[in-house]
């Protein structure tokens, strides 16, 4: 299951190099098929694992340009606290992969109700 | 029904993409807007710029740009093509969003990326001609072949920029208004000159003129607009002798009643819009050469409206702020001589009534004839509405509006009332008025190459060549050489017209009210090394009365000139640090010419212990405009009270009137303090100026304390002047505010709420030049690199950057990386 959780975020981190932001939801839709487990657990994986990508992006962003963007956005969009920002990015790629993994993994549980 | 819970989640995924794929109101589409790789996350400057060897296609030869520790590129190209197409590259590379949005607005295409907010500026832009003036401009620059192949070698510099980006690599604003940049063309270079011509040469007070007229009568306009000020020091110093007799021009035997319009004036000019200059003649300085100034000031914005750029080619090195859009720098220097601008407030813009034949307007009555006229079919865009088609009616004098519809359309809704406010009947009549407007931007002309010449010129006699190419927005070309010379132009073209000549809105039909020919050019008003050591102007009148010609009647108040010339008189052995002490120079003229009187005038005994307490405070103040005093925040605030007291009952009428220059009015109020305005007219009692003066104050001082609490710090005028300085588009977060800062519209230092000097430079002429400068932000146009704002502090506190100007590549041609400075990055770019 570990090996499936870091898989999904490791292949979003590299694939979101590459290609656009809807990427984040490939790995999900890949190896959710390949999960055995409940519904939502599924959602829960794919969700943690890019939230953690995004996540640590985000961060390591914020970090190396000292909050300089981050903060004028914070403030663009009402946000009292910069890490807001870090969250809501995590929260995106988060729903993105989550709904991928539950939709592929909800389909082989449908498949193989057979 | 087993595939129910997959389908549920499938179409859950893909709603969910679908709303962050999309904008939703001002919000941008959140889903490629936060990607941390692609989206604002990729704008986060994470590292400074570093060495660059590369191919740059486009180019014709090598080129190799150093960008020093404020990141201000010194370009060195092998020929004026790769040179111009270099700075549209770099300009474009650091404010290409604000490039296009200038440009945009120009057009009166805003509404194409914001929506139907903007579509009545557009609809204005269009009517005021902007595009046909540009398509002008660009037919008169292709005559002279030079000017065209540095307009297109721009142009391809910027585009080289806009090709070479892929979309996650979009500045931030296309990203937040999920937009892309367009393709540039020489075209975009004139309409961004128009916007310039627009925002310095579009005052006017046509309409309001005419009302005051109408409404107060001829003696009010001769007591109030056509007396100088006592202390005005007009820019060409009185003592000028005008040896020539002026071209005659004819004019009409009585002066033309327009129907009073109640139109707003679009596109109002706040007074924020003026400049300093000066130069001293090496007489006067330490050095033994001339020192030049220059302070531009305009509204504040981030990006800046300037950008600092070294161009050095065969035949040209010079050091300066260019605007972005446009090939050359404005303001600057070279090798051999300096010069920089202010803005001359002559009359280049006119209103003219028109009658149309019958309401298809494929006619008007001019010269005793029917005459055809010609239309423009505008296309508005708008993003998320419908398409607008405006049909705009050219005459000869230029396109026109209908006046009384902008009422309706407009800003106000009573466009109907009929209340017989005015004093000959017109007002609330609702047949449509019709202004066409003649305006200097609707004439064909290449102000790029005055610049062009002005950056080559090596003595007096070129830079005046240079001029004669200039003709809008006209501006005082202050200069000084290292030859020793010191010199001020009132440059631009002119129209030659009789005394008053549109000042109030003219008369269509009539020949003898169209601009008759232009004041040629060994008329305008100029001075070379006067015998007093110097040249100034900081937008006050440019000549005494006896100059032949009529120009305006608009000009500003007397104050920040007449302290530059006292100023300037007094010093000898000048220095660069005295020049920078006049820059920042807060003395307040206006405050020291009638705030003894209006303590004079207060009842103190209807004051209580903390109005006393203030009052005290204004008693000691010393007239200077510096943030850490309170005394300036009362001041202003009592000043404006009192001044509304005065007029606002003689001008409660709802069509614009206009209103006495500030200056003015103290010098009215110094003569008579009780004048027949100084009455309330709507109260039974009669009112004196020590009534008017006591409650203003009071009033003032409520008005204070209802903003900035009890009487503390929290009234320094450093806060109190709310200075702001917000980002283009005026969104959060990525302007800066409430910056502690010293200055007033009536000081040298003109800094107030959210205009003031937007470039500051002094010049040292002299064998090698020396040159300091600071503007309120910084090269990059990227709200997330620290360089998008980082000069604002030096900025507000007055220091200056030392200008490093390099005569030859400063680590040759033959460099290896970090060799000999390490502050300079380094780009050799080869075609």
């Amino acid at each position: 299951m570990i090996i499936l959780f870091l898989l999904i975020a490791g292949n979003a981190f590299f694939l979101n190099l590459v290609l656009p932001w809807w990427s984040a939801a490939l790995p999900g839709l890949f190896f959710g098929y390949r999960m055995n487990v409940t519904p939502i657990r599924a959602f829960g994986m794919g969700f943690f694992a890019v939230f953690l990508a995004w996540g640590a992006h985000a961060t390591y962003v914020h970090m190396a340009s000292n909050g300089v963007l981050s903060s004028r956005m914070a403030e663009l969009f009402g946000l009292t606290q910069d890490w807001i920002l870090i969250v809501i990015t995590a929260v995106i790629g988060g729903l993105l992969s989550g709904f991928a993994t539950l939709t592929s993994s909800l389909l082989a549980h449908s498949r193989n109700k057979k | 029904m087993k595939y129910l819970p997959f389908s549920l989640s499938l179409a859950a995924g893909l709603a969910l993409i679908w709303v962050l794929s999309n904008r939703w109101g001002n919000i941008p589409p959140m889903g490629p807007f936060m990607d941390p790789d692609g989206g604002f996350w990729a704008q986060a400057e994470r590292q400074p710029p570093s060495n660059l060897n590369d191919q740059l296609l486009g180019l014709m030869d090598s080129v190799q740009v150093f960008f020093d520790d404020r990141r201000v590129p010194h370009v060195f190209a092998q020929n004026d093509h790769d040179l111009y197409f270099m700075q549209g590259f770099l300009q474009a590379r650091d404010r290409l969003f604000q490039m296009e949005m200038q440009t945009y607005d120009a057009a009166g295409r805003l509404s194409e990326l914001i929506g139907p907010s903007l579509a009545e500026r557009d609809r204005q832009s269009r009517r005021w001609g902007m595009v046909f003036g540009a398509e002008k401009a660009v037919a008169e620059v292709q005559k002279h072949e030079p000017s065209w192949t540095i307009f297109k070698a721009y142009s391809a510099g910027v585009n080289a920029f806009i090709s070479s980006l892929e979309p996650e690599q979009y500045p931030l604003e296309y990203k937040l208004l999920d937009i892309a940049p367009e393709p540039w063309n020489p075209l975009k270079t004139a309409l961004l000159l128009k916007n310039m011509t627009r925002t310095l040469a579009a005052g006017n007070s046509d309409v309001s003129h005419s009302n005051t007229l109408a409404y107060f009568g001829p003696e009010f306009i001769e007591q109030f607009f056509d007396t100088d000020h006592d202390l005005l020091d007009p820019i060409i110093p009185a003592s000028r002798v005008w040896d020539f007799e002026r071209v005659p021009v004819r004019r009409p035997d009585t002066l033309f009643v327009p129907k009073v319009a109640r139109s707003i004036q679009p596109f109002p000019v706040p007074e924020g819009i003026g400049s300093n200059n000066w130069a001293v003649s090496g007489e006067k300085t330490a050095s033994g050469y001339p020192i030049l100034s220059n302070d531009p000031h305009l509204r504040l914005t981030l990006p800046s409206i300037w950008y600092e750029i070294q161009l050095h080619a065969p035949g040209v090195n010079t050091y300066g702020v260019s605007l972005l859009g446009a090939p050359g720098v404005v303001i600057g220097f070279n090798e051999q001589v300096a010069w920089g601008v202010t803005n001359v407030a002559s009359d280049v813009l006119d209103w003219y009534e028109i009658r149309f034949e019958n309401e298809k307007k494929d006619r008007y009555w001019h010269d005793e004839q029917w005459k055809p006229t010609s239309k423009r079919i505008e296309e508005i865009h708008v993003r998320g509405g419908e398409t607008i088609i405006d049909t705009v009616v050219y005459t000869h004098h230029g396109p026109v509006s209908e006046v009384s519809s902008a009422i309706t359309n407009g800003q106000s809704t009573d466009g109907q009332r009929n209340d017989g406010q005015s004093t000959d009947g017109q007002v609330g009549s609702t047949e449509p008025i019709y202004h066409a407007l003649r305006w200097i931007a609707h004439e064909p002309s290449n102000e790029i190459r005055a610049f062009y010449q002005l950056n080559r010129a090596k003595n007096y006699d070129e830079y005046v060549e240079a001029l004669t190419h200039y003709q809008a927005p006209a501006q005082n070309f202050v200069f000084a050489s290292s030859d020793g010379d010191i010199a001020l132009w009132v440059n631009g073209r002119f129209p030659n017209k009789w005394d008053g000549q549109g000042r109030t809105v003219s008369d269509g039909t009539d020949p003898l009210y169209d601009w008759q020919g232009w004041i040629p050019r060994e008329h305008h008003p100029s001075i070379k090394n006067p015998e007093r050591g110097f040249v100034s102007s900081a937008n006050q009148e440019s000549t005494a009365p006896d100059y032949p010609y009529y120009m305006d009647d608009v000009y500003a108040p007397f104050e920040r000139g007449r302290r530059i010339n006292e100023r300037l008189s007094e010093l000898e052995n000048i220095t660069k640090e005295d020049m920078q002490a006049l820059l920042m120079d807060n003395y307040s003229y206006h405050a020291a010419e009638i705030l003894p009187s209006m303590l004079s005038w207060i009842q103190t005994d209807s004051l209580n212990a903390t109005q006393s307490e203030v009052l005290d405070s204004l008693r000691t103040w010393n007239y200077y405009n510096n943030a850490s005093y309170r005394a300036p925040s009362v001041f202003r605030s009592w000043w404006y009270e009192l001044y509304g007291a005065i007029l606002d009952d003689e001008y409660d009428a709802d069509f614009p009137l206009r209103t006495p220059a500030r200056d003015r009015l103290v010098q009215q109020l110094k003569e008579d303090s009780n004048f027949w305005m100084v009455d309330n007219r709507s109260t039974e009692a009669v009112e004196t100026i020590e009534d008017q003066a006591t409650r203003s104050f009071i009033s003032a001082l409520n008005d204070l304390t209802e903003a900035y609490g009890v009487w503390s710090d929290d009234w320094d005028w450093g806060w109190v002047m709310n200075n702001d300085i917000p980002h283009l588009t005026q969104t959060n977060g990525l302007g800066v505010n409430d910056l502690y800062s010293s200055g007033g519209a009536e000081s040298v230092n003109a800094t107030r709420g959210s205009s003031g000097p937007s470039w500051r430079m002094i010049v040292e002429l002299g064998p090698e030049i020396k040159a300091w400068g600071v503007y309120p932000g910084g090269a990059s146009g990227n709200p997330g690199s620290p360089n998008y704002d980082h000069m604002i502090e030096s900025w507000r506190t007055g220091k200056l950057y030392e200008l490093p100007f390099f005569k030859e590549p400063p680590v040759g041609s033959a460099m290896s990386a970090g060799q000999e400075s390490k502050s300079l990055v380094t780009w050799s770019l080869r075609p």
